[in-house]
């Protein structure tokens, strides 16, 4: 185990210098500069080589990356190049709480909406409960986020005015107003999770319902709604607490749909406005830490796995 | 002091009529246009008991924020926050008719000659650090400004300054190289952002964080600017302006802007009655708002122009035929309809109306400029060099820049107008990084373009089509127009130089380097519970008298 | 897109009525029939296969052209000449979406394919020659896997620049990891197989090997992604659209009708409405389809 992790490590800082090297040159590549932007409708020619001097943008590429990587590992992650904040700020304390809060009760959502209707569906299996349940599963599985966030705000939040339509309250300043304000949003991406849970709960279920071993305790005559629970939810935990991390990794990567729908200021809004701004340190930094983060996750997901099924334990 | 002193222009130009003689000092609050700052102190106090103090608005901003730095900024979505967190040298006012530049951070402003300004400041001026405004803050401010080191986007503007000195401890005299008519605008502190006085000491102790952690002398001291999210202002118990009740401005509290980019969501939010203003309402929206019962619509007509514009670098558009059968051909009619959802009028010229001195009402009937008439344009098209079928691309951007954030739907407009001479238009969208680099490095055959809060001609008209100029993106060049429009800079009869710049304008339309298309209004939305808002058609949000 | 690869390893067990059957038939027929035997991936190939028709026919069958503005007709909700009302341009919406299905399936297709060639031949590579390359290949592999899929796609176009073509492009690349890992995994179980190890030693080149003796071997999972992935990528592109990165206007793409019609969603909320309906029909046809496909072809899918 020890020396799966140590390996698993190596193998992470190699694929992060990669993605490194990508985001950068990914970045210079596209037309255009932060300077560009920056002068917007002030440009002249005289200011923008100005600036781009003064950004130390006009240095030879190679250089740039490795001024920018050896601050980056220190810990120095440098400024936005428009408004002047530090880019370790508007990660960590501006954008990725958001994120966490919205990934939270999107999990909450998709599980509490997902693990019933998915293992009710297997064990009413082919009757209307089970088309019903997958039916709205797969309908929320295709609805693009932009759209439903879309309908959501101006059914519930303008129309009926039952929940907040826009914006981000911290759980820490105002935990109900938090709690309000999330509603729509964690719905959106939850949905989107919950049609995919729910189908995964109901197959692994019922894969685990023809197992052998679930016969025999049928046939011994042992309650079937014990059956159920002793026997066959503890076997579908597997792919369910794997598919559950898995997506926590992906929601941790940052709904952008959502998060421009209903204006809040997560991480995935701000890699893409970065993008667009040529912010390039703000988007290299912002790449990293989705990266770093989605990869720890997958690792502690694997182990679990590992942990969970003994058969992949010996292999 | 009406008539011709009403603006700062004008006086600069009754000046130097005047032969430097005249010794007229021009004060603060005196005559019609210091309207907002002779009601301090002494306004009607029977209103003094409605106003309600206290309380807080949460305006949803859709317009994007570059930095809190006005020597910095190039967005308005900026500049309309500055304006609550500093004071300029000068400020816009507006009487309902006429835009004018009034004295903000000095009480006495007096030129011996036109090119020496003596600035008698405000006494007890501080910023909301307690730091005091002082003659030595101005200088420094400037010298920022126009410093080579600090890079300031805007220093051209100050590119004539000569010399600065400290009469005393309120007092200074800034010389000038030569008479420079667009002073009054490069010295406010909303639109012009060269006279915009931020505090020494914040500056120097942030560096380059200044423009997250403003530090200014305004109405409103800053909070937080948490991003993507929202900035937070609040009161500044110390602001030098009072209100109808003789108690310090402003009214409110707090003002949070959230801010957002997605223009239906805050609709939503302002009809849902979480939000109580927009700063900017997009066209389409409008109707939908003007029907909303807790929603007033404030806007009007601002200094602003638009238009298509023609590459003249390059074929196809280096033929002025093809350019001129372009100008005729578009018809206005249904942009304004279907692009600007009626919220715009027709432009044939860069001169808009807030400009007063200088707008001709007939602009477009006179049908001496630019106007549709598609006989005349296939006509034109016929002794264009190109002929056959000329294909052409037109870049558009998504965002809210070029022509106030219709380009897309008015190149969608446009497209089949032109495809009737044989000019088939590609629509090409950029991201907004790509689209200004092709822009600034000329690399496009045709683009929409508008520019906007300019309040004098010089301003709308210089920097955009003077051969070489920064802005002067289509590579436009008449030597007749440069001389023209040059000479207006430094003409001091108002009737002359309307003459120059009517002369100028019509050159423009006539050689369609663009096809003017609108001068469009500025929507802002507000709830009802809110009053005292002040308007000013150069896109500015002033909340210092706003009163719930 | 790791949540597809997940469900692709869980997979739904057919009806377990066909289990007796299955003995006698051949693989292929067995795959029709398992397919044919799930009523929800029928029904999702009927959806999909009629919007791929009425879209490849709708130079025939629509109404009006699409790029056709009528002033005199915009905001006009649904009626008889308009059957989905008329948008802001007044052109016919039920031609815009038919079109718009169009650019949808044009862009899903010709992205996930792309995606695949060049995933698959990573893959194989990898899979095959191990070592250094299979190391290099699969570090770069990961390194693409581990951006949030939209936010590389909007990177690329970024670079690429905005239009159908480069939206393909950038969606190409955004899916090809995914490709590359499967076509690998199942490289490296059926490399050591006897017919493998035979074809090497009659002294078959590496390509010969690859093409003739493992990717047909390797086949079905990749077709599995390729069915999954379809649907994810005409979101992609909408959601790209939406935003003004995608095709640019006045084309009839539905993200971009969504974005345009979201400004009059109170006044006339069908211009967003129906290309948003027609969107989320595609997409749950694409996804039933796509998981029948799955349970269909993934035997091994009984076997974990």
């Amino acid at each position: 185990m020890l020396q799966f992790a140590f390996k698993r490590l190596q193998h992470t800082l190699i694929l992060l210098f990669i993605i490194s090297v990508f985001v950068f040159f990914i970045m210079k590549l596209a037309p255009g500069d932060p300077v560009t932007v920056m002068l917007g409708s002030d440009y002249n020619p005289e200011s923008y080589a100005r600036l781009r001097t003064e950004l130390g943008l006009d240095r030879s590429i190679f250089i740039q990356y490795g001024i920018w990587i050896s601050r980056f590992v220190t810990g120095d992650w440098g400024y936005s190049y428009i408004s002047g904040a530090k880019v370790s700020k508007l990660i960590l304390q501006d954008a990725l709480p958001v994120t966490l809060f919205l990934s939270l009760w999107s999990l909450v959502f998709a599980l509490v909406l997902a693990l019933p209707s998915g293992i009710l569906a297997a064990l009413k299996r082919n009757t209307w409960v089970d088309y019903t349940g997958m039916g709205l599963a797969i309908f929320f599985n295709s609805f693009p986020s932009f759209y439903l966030g879309i309908v959501l705000i101006w059914i519930f939040g303008v129309s009926l005015g039952w929940f907040p339509t826009m914006g981000y309250v911290s759980p820490w300043s105002d935990p109900v107003g938090s709690i309000t304000h999330m509603m729509l949003p964690a719905f959106t991406l939850g949905a989107w999770y919950a049609g995919l849970i729910a189908r995964i709960t109901r197959s692994s279920l019922v894969d685990v319902l023809n197992q052998p071993f679930i016969k025999v305790a049928k046939a011994k005559g042992v309650d079937s709604r014990a059956v159920v629970y002793k026997h066959a939810l503890r076997n579908v935990l597997i792919p369910v607490v794997t598919i559950v991390g898995l997506q926590l990794g992906g929601m941790l990567r940052g709904a952008v749909m959502t998060e421009t729908v209903f204006a809040l200021p997560g991480i995935g809004r701000l890699v893409t406005i970065a993008v667009l701004n040529r912010e390039y340190q703000l988007v290299q930094a912002s790449v990293m830490v989705i990266a770093i983060m989605f990869i720890f996750i997958n690792l502690g997901v694997d182990m679990l796995y590992r942990f969970l099924n003994p058969r992949m334990r010996a292999a | 002091m009406a008539g011709k002193g009403d603006d700062h222009i004008a006086m600069l130009a009754n000046k130097m009529a005047q032969e430097l003689v005249s010794r007229r000092s021009f004060v603060a609050g005196a005559g019609a246009m210091g309207a907002s700052v002779a009601t301090s102190g002494f306004g009607s106090r029977a209103f003094a008991q409605s106003i309600k103090r206290g309380g807080q608005v949460n305006i949803a901003w859709v317009d994007t924020v570059d930095t809190l730095d006005p020597h910095f900024t190039s967005s308005l979505g900026a500049i309309k926050i500055h304006d609550n967190i500093y004071n300029g040298i000068l400020k816009v006012a507006f009487d309902g008719k006429r835009v004018s530049f009034v004295p903000d951070l000095m009480e006495k402003w007096e030129m011996p000659t036109p090119t020496t300004h003596i600035l008698t400041l405000r006494q007890g001026v501080k910023f909301h650090n307690g730091d005091d405004c002082t003659a030595e803050t101005i200088k420094w401010n400037q010298e920022r400004v126009r410093d080579p080191n600090v890079k300031s986007p805007h220093a051209w503007k100050l590119a004539d300054l000569d010399k600065i000195e400290i009469l005393d401890s309120h007092k200074l005299k800034i010389t000038f190289k030569r008479p420079y008519q667009f002073l009054p605008v490069a010295w406010t502190g909303s639109t012009g952002r060269a006279g915009t006085i931020v505090n020494p000491k914040a500056v120097e102790k942030w560096g380059r964080q200044y423009g997250r952690n403003p530090v200014g002398t305004g109405p409103f001291r800053f909070v937080e600017w948490i991003e993507n999210d929202r900035i937070v202002l609040e009161k500044n118990p110390n602001y030098f302006e009072k209100g109808e009740d003789g108690k310090p401005l402003p009214y409110l509290d707090k003002v949070t802007m959230h801010l957002l980019r997605e223009s239906s969501t805050a609709v939503g939010a302002l009809m849902s009655g979480e939000m109580d203003g927009m700063d900017l309402v997009p066209f389409q929206f409008v109707p939908v708002l003007e029907k909303n019962p807790n929603v007033k619509i404030v806007g009007g007509v601002e200094g602003n122009y638009t238009y298509v514009g023609m590459n003249c670098r390059k074929p196809p558009f280096d033929d002025v035929a093809l350019r001129q059968a372009v100008s005729f051909a578009i018809d206005r009619t249904p942009i304004l309809q279907q692009a600007y959802f009626g919220g715009a009028i027709q432009s044939c010229s860069a001169v808009s109306p807030p400009m007063t001195n200088f707008y001709n009402e007939d602009q477009c009937t006179s049908k001496r400029a630019q106007y549709f008439d598609l006989e005349k344009a296939k006509a034109l098209r016929a002794k264009s060099k190109h002929q056959g079928e000329v294909e052409v691309e037109w870049m558009v951007v998504g965002q809210y820049t070029g022509s106030g954030g219709v380009g897309p739907r008015m190149a969608e407009l446009v497209q089949p107008m032109l495809a009737k001479i044989g000019v088939k238009v590609k629509i090409q969208l950029y991201e907004s990084a790509t689209w200004h680099k092709k822009r600034n490095t000329g690399d496009f055959s045709m683009y929409d373009e508008g520019w906007v809060a300019d309040l004098d001609p010089d301003e709308t008209i210089f920097p955009e089509w003077v051969t070489g100029k920064p802005w002067n993106f289509v590579g436009f060049s008449s030597k007749e127009f440069d001389q023209l429009v040059s000479d207006a800079q430094f003409e001091p009869d108002l009737a002359k130089r309307k003459a120059l710049y009517d002369k100028a304008d019509l050159i423009l339309a006539q050689e369609a380097p663009c096809a003017f298309i609108a001068h469009f209004k500025v929507f802002k939305a507000l709830s009802k519970k809110i009053n005292g808002f002040e308007y000013i058609p150069s896109d500015s949000m002033r909340f210092h008298k706003i009163h719930i | 897109m790791t949540t597809l690869n997940v469900s692709a390893t869980l997979p739904e067990t057919p009806a377990d009525t066909q289990a007796t059957s299955e003995r006698r038939l051949s693989p292929s027929r067995l795959m029709v029939l398992r397919f044919c035997a799930n009523r929800g991936a029928v029904a999702g190939l009927i959806i999909v296969l009629l919007f791929i028709a009425v879209s490849l026919l709708a130079p025939v069958i629509a109404p009006y052209d699409p790029l056709k503005q009528d002033y005199m007709a915009a905001f006009q909700g649904p009626s008889w000449a308009h059957w989905l009302g008329t948008d802001s341009f007044g052109r016919d919406m039920l031609t815009r979406i038919l079109y718009g299905a169009r650019i949808s399936f044009v862009v899903g297709f010709a992205s996930v394919s792309i995606a695949m060639v060049i995933g698959v031949a990573i893959g194989l590579a990898a899979g095959y020659y191990g070592g250094l390359v299979e190391a290099v290949l699969m570090r770069i592999v990961d390194g693409l896997l581990s951006f949030t899929p939209l936010v590389l796609a909007i990177a690329l176009i970024a670079v690429l620049g905005l239009g159908l073509q480069n939206v393909i492009l950038a969606l190409a690349a955004t899916f090809a990891g995914m490709f590359a890992r499967v076509t690998r995994g199942d490289v490296l179980n059926i490399k050591g197989e006897p017919y493998v190890e035979a074809a090497q030693l009659l002294g078959v080149g590496g390509a010969g090997v690859m093409f003739r003796h493992l990717l047909p071997n390797v086949l079905s999972p990749i077709i599995v992604q390729f069915g999954l992935n379809l649907a994810v990528a005409i979101l992609l592109e909408s959601g790209l659209s939406f935003l003004g990165l995608g095709v640019p206007p006045p084309e009839p793409d539905l993200g971009l009708m969504i974005a345009e019609g979201r400004g009059f969603i109170v006044m006339a909320p069908w211009i967003s409405g129906f290309p948003g309906l027609a969107l989320v029909i595609i997409i749950v046809g694409l996804n039933l389809f796509g998981d029948g496909l799955r349970d269909a072809l993934d035997p091994k899918a009984q076997i974990s």
